[in-house]
């Protein structure tokens, strides 16, 4: 139902798995993901993204480079983290933020808010 | 202004003049040697920029006058060459102020810009005429500091030759001569003040004087203002004011104590209690004139006016200072000087005044007295007649009548007969003048008449001891006379010749002389001067001087008689030789035809004024002593005595007439004590002999009259102010005026009453006795201001010599000159300190006339009030007077010093400071006399001016002392506290203005930020905010925040020269200058991003814990989804999950244990291989290497899916196979490889689809930048790890270990 090419950007793998399976459950059918800062800057930066999960911290770092990039490219995201909001760095914290452990439909909606702008 | 010449004058030392020392060759500069801190400046100085060229090339005048200069400690300079460059001493730099020490090296001209028009010329004469100038105490406006100061100073000018012989430059020599010159000029004002004061008569007068003086000295007094308290003491009037217009803000014309505000600028309530208060700044509030300066008056001081600190102030006074001059310790002392002084005049002024006040009263009172004797009236004739009347029948009746009582009645008719004489004297006066004299000529035998009439005179001339001679022969025809005309004419000439005759013989002759008929009398008396004699007949002249029985009478007998002869168309005529007698002629017409016809032969209706020849007689009579009462004391009691037995007042009374002798004797006898006498002159020689307390004196009096009597008595110094009250038959205004003006306490004109006389001899003695206790205080008083005077001089130097800086010692011991001058020597004085813990006293050396010796040892009297003389003076504050030490039973154990110093009285007074401290003396003075003596009022009076001079002398010297110790105490605390803010490291401390420019900056400061002082001072703060707190206009809100005068607390990033920035705390205290006007802020700053990134750490790491429980649980979560989604039957889920959830619980474990920092792979490896059953078949080998916490999991998860798979599928599952699991670290990285590998189980298969379990395995990894390859290979898997390591701890060159 909805083509849309979303990225999960993950560094920990049963949560990417357990985000890009919410995804799908949500009917999202093209789901990508990634568990590094690089991987995931190279594959923003070079392929068509509708839409962005991201963890807020990779392996240890902040995500600040790969928040740059999506917004250059008016990329619509949201954030999984463990970290609470008021914790987050100031750049992301206009971001829709869902804390884990998440439940998915809760993470799928906020997806759909950040997308639907998009689409309409 | 200040701190910018501050900046310049340390540019100039820093900036281009300076240059480098160690290129000059020592030699060449050993003329600067031992040249002090100018040598040295000289030395580093940079003059080949100057005219006077390198300073190794300079001529060797020119390095000799250096030398000379800078070796002398006169204040000295060189300028030289022709643009006379200045070289200066030491001792000169002193005097140059802020211009030093930029002064060195440069033109004269420019350096005294301000004075040039005065040094110029005559340097340029020095320099052509090679000749030397002197200038003596010369005035010099100069800018030494930063004002405009008055100075004064003494300079010569000496030509100093070049090389070549001509004249290279100018030496001055000078010194500064300001401090004498203004002590001078400032004694000069005291002197004057004292001198013009002298005159005033008046309190206000005394301010007007001393303000006037005040005016004189406009240098130094810039402007003055003189308050009077006001008598009921609410308020204080301006009574005059020098240079400030009254009624102004700053000269208010009235002061009310009781409102606050119309006080203006001067604190008349601190003044009230004694407060001498200094008030600076003023120029900020109101603009007062600077005297003989044109800058306004910066300071000024304002002084209660009280000659002593305890007294309550007269008024009050407010002295500007001069606005060029430091108003210092010397200034201050001759402003209380000043109004001491002014204090002074006005309590002598006040003295005076009242004084003055006393007398006008007084004299107002004999003004009115005047007034009162000259409204006395003369209505006498008809009283008299009523009086005579029963009297004389009273006389005539009673036969029983007592003898005393008919004296009395005899001498009230007599003297009635006598007054009734002379009224109807008066009375035939004006009949004559008003034409109504009833004349009645009638046909008469004037031989005989005559004859009867002079014979009447008979007994008493005889009784007298004189001879009447009577020639008067009847005549031939009868004479036309009125006979009570005649009769009058008679027997006022036998009563005149009476009276002025003293010896010899009086005759009356009557002849006819042609028409005529002639009467003389003749006397062998006094005889009267020639230029009398015109005078004679004038109605109420009296001969001046004349020396008579009695000076009674009215000089208006002869007047009429020369009348009455006038109405019988006669003359009368006077011969007379002084000494010799007198010769009266009257010569009337024999016939009737020159008389008026209506008169001839008629009978009169006017009642007569004629008199019986008796009256006369009985008149001259009394004239001679012994009759009716007689003479003199006699009358008198010998002794009279008041009844309380004190002795009665003594009266002196002169009258020539012995009924008012002993009328006014027995009226007065019984109060007084009345010795009686005849004339002045026995008046004069009794009162000289006994000095009575009243003279009651008649005018006239033969020998010395009263008036005379009065002369004498007041020209006798002991009898000047004896009352003396006259009594006349004078009456009228002139009398009275003559009376008072003669000098008469009081005038009483006959007739009088008893109850007057009484009443007024009365007053005249309560009176004298008034007064005479009045003159006492009055020289008592003047004895005092002359007394006071003294003192006050004494105290003046004494004071002054305290200003001028003569030690306490020498100023006290001005002190005890006054008291050796004023005691002519009897006093011997010392004068003690208390401890300053007040437990014993000291004498002061070389204050006292006591012997050294003596009171060396008492040194260390103890204080208290068990002790004596001046220890228990000290302890009690009150004086103790000890009249004579042997009958001191407490001086027992002292008198041997009484003994060897020969003293017996001793006086010990407190002396008491003039601040009111805790009211403890802070010394005593004693006097010693050396026989026994009890204090007077005197004596204390002056012990009094002594301590209270005394009192403000030590005061000052310990005021001095104290402002020396605090000055000390507080350069130390000064000191000590820069040490601590230049050695506090830890503490940025720094300062700025209002504006937030930075105005002081500690070490702290500068290692903490890096910038130097000179990088920061003059620079805002803001550039110590970061660019956030500089666009969130931090500065304008911390500006903001200062005024409000209350410090804060603040903590914000600031950013180091480096551009690094530290996490400070500041506390800021906004800074206030001596006027409370805000200054600024105070900043103290500490770094305190220490505990900031502590603060940090702490949230973060309870992030940490958040993100790491949640992001567990999230894990788990998945885990739980996934493991769900791959299970066949719940059983196999709970297995399945508790197993991975158990791996990633030891993971956890693992990593606790390192507080989550890494974990070892070869426990990683153990915990997740459970190889209790199996370790025969699983080899693990390899080096330790740390992991990370997030490699430790995700390996976990992977080792524990590979063991899980092994066991139940893999080699383990077969009891042949076996496991090998090895390691080793590779670099770049480090890098883990593992080697997974599975022998000798059952075949393996690659699996079509992957599950959860494998997935994990393959992916894992991929977060943590690492990767795990599985080989499904038929003899067993295999599995190649790779994972980063964790980068702390582990080295790539790790031996192998084997488990």
């Amino acid at each position: 139902v909805k083509r849309q090419r979303i990225l999960v950007i993950e560094d920990e793998f049963p949560i990417s798995l357990e985000i890009a399976s919410a995804l799908e459950d949500a009917g999202f059918s093209d789901v990508e993901q990634v568990d590094n800062e690089p991987q995931a800057l190279h594959r923003i930066t070079t392929e068509q993204w509708d839409g962005v999960v991201a963890d807020a911290n990779l392996n240890g770092q902040g995500i600040e480079r790969v928040v740059v990039a999506l917004y250059e490219r008016s990329i619509p995201f949201i954030i999984v983290t463990g970290y609470t909001k008021d914790t987050l760095p100031a750049s992301i914290k206009d971001a829709p933020v869902i804390e884990k452990p998440f439940y998915g439909p809760s993470l799928t909606d906020a997806l759909h808010r950040v997308l639907e702008p998009r689409r309409s | 202004v200040n701190e910018e010449s501050t900046k310049a004058s340390e540019k100039s030392r820093m900036v281009p003049g300076e240059s480098d020392p160690g290129s000059l060759s020592p030699g060449a500069l050993c003329f600067l040697a031992g040249g002090g801190e100018m040598g040295e400046r000289i030395r580093r100085f940079d003059w080949s920029k100057t005219p006077l060229g390198p300073i190794e090339h300079w001529s060797q005048s020119l390095k000799t006058a250096v030398r000379i200069m800078l070796g002398s400690r006169y204040q000295m300079f060189v300028w030289w060459g022709e643009d006379l460059i200045n070289i200066y001493n030491d001792a000169y730099a002193n005097l140059l102020g802020r211009r030093h020490p930029s002064a060195l090296g440069q033109r004269a001209e420019r350096l005294w810009h301000e004075i040039w028009h005065i040094s110029g010329p005559q340097a340029q004469t020095v320099l052509r005429e090679n000749r030397a100038s002197w200038n003596d105490r010369v005035r010099l406006i100069m800018e030494r500091n930063d004002y405009r100061e008055e100075m004064f100073a003494t300079w010569s000018y000496s030509p100093l030759p070049d090389d070549e012989g001509g004249v290279g430059g100018v030496l001055c020599v000078c010194y500064e001569e300001t401090e004498r010159v203004l002590s001078e000029r400032r004694l000069v004002t005291l002197r004057r003040l004292a001198d013009e004061t002298t005159a005033a008569q008046s309190a206000e007068q005394a301010c007007l004087l001393a303000a006037k003086t005040l005016e004189q000295n406009s240098w130094d007094i810039s402007f003055s203002l003189i308050y009077l308290l006001e008598p009921d003491g609410s308020g204080a009037q301006l009574t005059a004011s020098i240079g400030v217009e009254p009624g102004t803000e700053a000269a208010p014309e009235r002061v009310h104590f009781a409102k606050a505000d119309g006080a203006g600028l001067w604190p008349f309530d601190r003044m009230l209690h004694g407060e001498r208060v200094k008030i600076t700044e003023l120029a900020q509030r109101a603009k007062l004139p600077g005297g003989a300066w044109p800058e306004p008056t910066h300071t000024a001081m304002a002084l209660p006016l009280a000659k002593g600190v305890q007294d309550q102030p007269s008024g009050f006074v407010v002295l500007g200072a001069s606005p060029r001059l430091p108003f210092d310790d010397a200034y201050q002392g001759f402003f209380e000087l000043l109004s001491t002084n002014i204090a002074s005049a006005i309590a002598k002024a006040r003295v005076l005044e009242e004084e003055r006040k006393r007398v006008e009263a007084l004299a107002e009172i004999d003004r009115a007295k005047t007034a009162f004797f000259s409204n006395v009236s003369h209505e006498f004739r008809t009283p008299l007649t009523l009086l005579l009347g029963p009297l004389e029948e009273t006389l005539a009746q009673s036969g029983d009548l007592a003898a005393a009582n008919r004296d009395r009645l005899e001498i009230a008719r007599r003297n009635s007969l006598r007054l009734l004489k002379l009224v109807n004297t008066l009375l035939d006066f004006s009949r004559i003048e008003a034409g109504r004299i009833q004349a009645v000529y009638q046909p008469t035998d004037l031989g005989a008449y005559t004859a009867e009439l002079a014979s009447v005179f008979r007994s008493a001339i005889e009784k007298a001891g004189l001879q009447l001679v009577i020639d008067c022969p009847s005549l031939p025809d009868s004479v036309w006379v009125d006979q009570e005309m005649w009769e009058k004419i008679v027997l006022n000439l036998l009563s005149n010749a009476f009276k002025f005759t003293f010896e010899g013989a009086i005759s009356v002759s009557l002849r006819r002389a042609g028409e005529m008929v002639e009467l003389a009398v003749s006397d062998t008396g006094t005889g009267i001067a020639a230029d009398e004699v015109p005078h004679l007949f004038e109605r109420f002249h009296r001969v001046k001087g004349a020396r008579g029985r009695s000076l009674e009478g009215s000089g208006i007998g002869l007047a009429l008689v020369q009348e009455l002869v006038k109405l019988h168309g006669g003359a009368v005529r006077v011969q007379s030789q002084v000494e010799h007698g007198s010769t009266f002629t009257v010569t009337i017409p024999l016939g009737a035809a020159d008389l008026p016809a209506d008169h001839v032969e008629t009978a009169g209706g006017l009642p007569s004024t004629g008199l019986r020849g008796e009256v006369y007689v009985e008149e001259v009579l009394s004239w001679l002593p012994g009759v009716q009462g007689g003479n003199g004391a006699g009358s008198t009691p010998d002794r009279a005595h008041s009844s309380d037995g004190n002795s009665l007042p003594r009266i002196l009374l002169a009258d020539d007439n012995a009924d008012m002798r002993e009328y006014v004797g027995r009226l007065l006898s019984r109060r007084c004590e009345v010795e009686a006498v005849t004339d002045g002159v026995e008046a004069l020689n009794a009162a000289r002999e006994h000095t009575p307390d009243l003279v009651l004196t008649d005018v006239m009096m033969p020998r010395l009259d009263g008036f005379g009597l009065l002369k004498e008595l007041r020209a006798d110094e002991r009898l000047k102010t004896v009352p003396v009250i006259l009594l006349s038959a004078r009456a009228g205004e002139e009398a009275s005026v003559e009376g008072i003006e003669s000098g008469a306490d009081d005038y009483l004109v006959k007739p009088f009453s008893a109850r007057e006389l009484v009443a007024r001899v009365e007053a005249h003695l309560k009176m004298a006795s008034l007064r005479a206790q009045g003159e006492a205080v009055l020289r008592e008083s003047e004895a005092n201001l002359r007394l006071n005077d003294q003192r006050m001089r004494g105290q003046k130097e004494a004071f002054q010599a305290a200003i001028n800086g003569a030690s306490v010692e020498d100023s006290l011991h001005m002190l005890t000159r006054m008291v050796t001058e004023e005691t002519a020597g009897e006093a011997r004085t010392a004068f003690y300190i208390a401890d300053p813990d007040g437990t014993r006293l000291h004498p002061i050396r070389g204050a006292g006339s006591m012997p050294e010796e003596y009171t060396e040892q008492v040194d260390g009297f103890v204080i208290g009030k068990d002790s004596l003389a001046c220890g228990l003076t000290a302890a009690v504050g009150r004086p103790v007077l000890t009249r004579d030490v042997f009958a001191e039973p407490l001086w027992e154990p002292w008198v041997y010093l009484a003994r060897g110093y020969r003293f017996r009285a001793c006086w010990s007074f407190p002396i008491f400071p003039i601040t009111a401290g805790d009211g403890r003396p802070v010394g005593t003075f004693a006097m010693y006399f050396t026989s026994p003596r009890e204090a007077g009022a005197r004596d204390l009076a002056l012990a009094d001016v002594v301590t209270q001079a005394a009192g403000i002398i030590i005061s000052r010297n310990i005021e001095a002392q104290e402002r020396a110790r605090a000055e000390r105490a507080l350069r130390e605390s000064e000191e000590h506290f820069r040490l601590l803010v230049d050695n506090v490291q830890e503490y940025a401390l720094f300062q700025t203005d209002t504006e937030g420019t930075v105005t002081s900056w500690n070490p702290g400061a500068e290692r903490l930020f890096g910038y130097s002082s000179t990088e920061m001072l003059g620079h805002s703060f803001s550039r110590l905010l970061t660019v956030e707190d500089q666009q969130a206009g931090v500065l304008d809100q911390e500006l903001a925040c200062v005024p409000t005068g209350i410090g804060w607390r603040d903590e914000r990033w600031l950013v180091r020269k480096d551009g690094s920035r530290f996490w400070a705390q500041s506390i800021t205290e906004p800074v206030h200058d001596e006027a409370g006007r805000l200054r600024g802020g105070v900043k103290v700053t500490r770094d305190e991003t220490e505990r900031k990134r502590s603060d940090e750490r702490q949230s973060l790491l309870m992030a940490e814990l958040n993100h790491r429980v949640k992001n567990t649980l999230a894990t788990v979560q998945s885990i739980a989804t996934q493991t769900l989604r791959g299970s066949t039957d719940p059983r196999q889920f709970v297995e399945n999950f508790k197993a991975r959830i158990q791996a990633l619980s030891r993971a956890h474990s693992l990593l606790t244990r390192s507080s989550w920092k890494s974990a070892d792979v070869t426990d990683l490896v153990h915990d997740q291989l459970t190889m209790d059953g199996d370790i025969d078949r699983i080899t693990v080998r390899g080096p330790a290497a740390l992991l990370t916490p997030q490699s430790t999991v995700a390996l976990s998860l992977v080792l524990h899916e590979l063991g899980t798979n092994a066991r139940k599928y893999g080699a383990l599952a077969a009891p042949t196979g076996r496991l090998d699991v090895h390691w080793r670290i590779e670099p770049p990285g480090p890098r883990l490889h593992i080697e997974w590998a599975e022998t000798g189980g059952p075949p393996v298969v690659e699996p079509q689809k992957r599950g959860f379990g494998t997935t994990l395995i393959e992916r894992s990894l991929g977060g943590v930048g690492g990767s795990a390859e599985l080989r499904f290979n038929a003899t067993g898997l295999q599995c190649a790890i790779d994972v980063q390591l964790s980068p702390m701890g582990n080295r790539n060159t790790e031996p192998p270990e084997v488990v």
